[in-house]
């Protein structure tokens, strides 16, 4: 038995095996929302408030809503709700990441079916976009291993993109590029015969998308969230809605910045193979479903003189699953 | 023409001696060079051996592990409200062929 663990911004998505090599995913929204009670009465309205979802009580008395509850009822008070992961990694400023996160993951992952189950997940490549010394990849990963050998697993990490590699190329003889488009970072693989040559990250994704839109339509980065998941727009076309107008055009904003990096990191890297053929280019994660962002992708690769020759730009078979699954076959290879 | 004698010889003779002297100190420079004859060129030599402290190769950096210390992370006490947490889905799609080709590239 083995397990694939991605450990999103966004997202926890654990992949497991099922039957008949079938795969039985897990996902949770990784976010949550406290509300501190100033009373005893208070208290007890405020639990029976919250029959029906999914919360903690916590050793100081305060509740903490989980996932998509947590967001909904963000939300409702006009507010948004907390991740304990941040671009990324764990949040370094929030105070309780750390013991929210080791909460979630125990209960995605649960305790190891035997002792010492091998469980890959993934981690962000360093990025080269950042400045910010409080993102320590080193340190996420001493986190989350920790966390998940204390859960029986015997842990270790690959990054997120060679992951999107060996859940997508395996028809291109695992030979190609993956773009993991997440909520706090896009990362880039470049692989040659299963073995990645190329990898590096950009911290401007779907929560830049969102942080943007709110400044320019003045409302809550969760509402701007919930909108962009749930309305209907297309990359580079006007909406009804001026969240979803402002979204599509940050959007295109994104997809530019992202292909001009993947330009620009590529030409005359000394790391990169010389390919026989044009290369699969495979995009997933949750901010690569909207509506035209393989074509506008396409289209942007060509605008910033790519430097390598692409066959197509295609999407992951199920984008949000993706990752785990590459770790899933990562665990069982590796 | 006894005095002319004399002073012809000990010219002669000043002469060698000078040559001789420019001599052995070319042979002497040249075998301290090469340390043919076991001299050190460092100065204050004999001092540092009889000092017992040595000072530190100012140019060798040592480094010290600064990597963020992993603390304990408790999560006992904090009171489940919920039945189950997270979506389950199950996948129809087969990943036994992409396991087999991996591991034959990896090999």
């Amino acid at each position: 038995m083995a397990a694939g663990l991605d450990v999103g911004t966004s997202f926890i998505v654990l992949a497991k095996d099922g039957k008949e090599d079938r795969v039985v995913y897990k996902d949770f929204r990784d976010a949550f929302y406290t509300i501190k009670p100033s009373t005893p009465v208070a208290t007890k309205m405020i639990e029976k408030g919250l029959s029906g979802k999914v919360f903690i009580k916590d050793t100081d008395g305060s509740f903490i809503l989980l996932g998509k509850d947590a967001i909904e009822k963000a939300i409702e008070r006009n507010d948004t709700a907390k991740r304990p992961m941040h671009k990324g990694v764990v949040s370094a400023k929030e105070k309780d990441a750390k013991k929210i996160l080791a909460f979630i993951l125990k209960e995605v992952v649960g305790t190891a079916s035997e002792p010492g189950e091998k469980l890959v997940f993934c981690v962000p490549a360093q990025p080269v976009d950042q400045e910010d010394e409080d993102f320590d990849v080193g340190y996420h990963e001493d986190v989350v291993s920790t966390i998940l050998n204390g859960c029986g697993y015997s842990a270790r990490s690959i990054n997120e993109a060679e992951a999107l590699c060996y859940a997508e190329l395996e028809s291109e003889d695992y030979t190609g590029i993956a773009v993991s488009c997440g909520a706090g970072m896009t990362n880039v693989c470049v692989m040659l015969n299963g073995e990645p040559t190329v990898l590096f990250s950009t911290t401007k994704s779907g929560d830049w998308i969102d942080r943007m839109s709110a400044v320019a339509t003045g409302e809550p980065d969760s509402v701007v969230q919930a909108e962009k998941e749930g309305g209907d727009f297309t990359i580079g076309k006007p909406s009804d809605s001026n969240v979803l107008s402002a979204v599509s055009a940050y959007y295109e904003r994104l997809i530019d910045y992202t292909t001009k990096n993947l330009a620009l990191a590529l030409s005359g890297h000394k790391s990169l193979p010389k390919f026989k053929n044009p290369l699969v280019v495979v995009v997933a994660g949750g901010t690569s479903q909207a509506k035209g962002y393989v074509d506008i992708f396409t289209q942007k690769l060509q605008d910033n003189n790519f430097p390598l020759p692409v066959k197509v730009v295609k999407h992951a078979s199920d984008p949000l699953h993706a990752v785990a699954k590459g770790c899933l076959i990562a665990s069982k290879v590796l | 023409m006894n005095d002319s004698y004399t002073v012809l010889i000990s010219s002669v003779l000043v002469f060698m001696l000078l040559c001789t002297g420019v001599l052995l100190f070319l042979i002497g420079y040249l075998c301290g060079k090469s340390g043919a004859l076991g001299v050190s060129n460092t100065a204050y030599d004999g001092h540092k051996r009889n000092n017992s402290v040595t000072s530190p190769n100012k140019y060798q950096s040592i480094d010290i592990d600064e990597s963020k210390f992993v603390t304990e992370i408790n999560t006992e006490g904090m009171e489940k409200k919920y039945i189950e947490l997270g979506d389950t889905k199950e996948s129809s799609e087969d990943i036994s062929r992409s396991i087999n080709k991996l591991k034959n590239l990896k090999r």
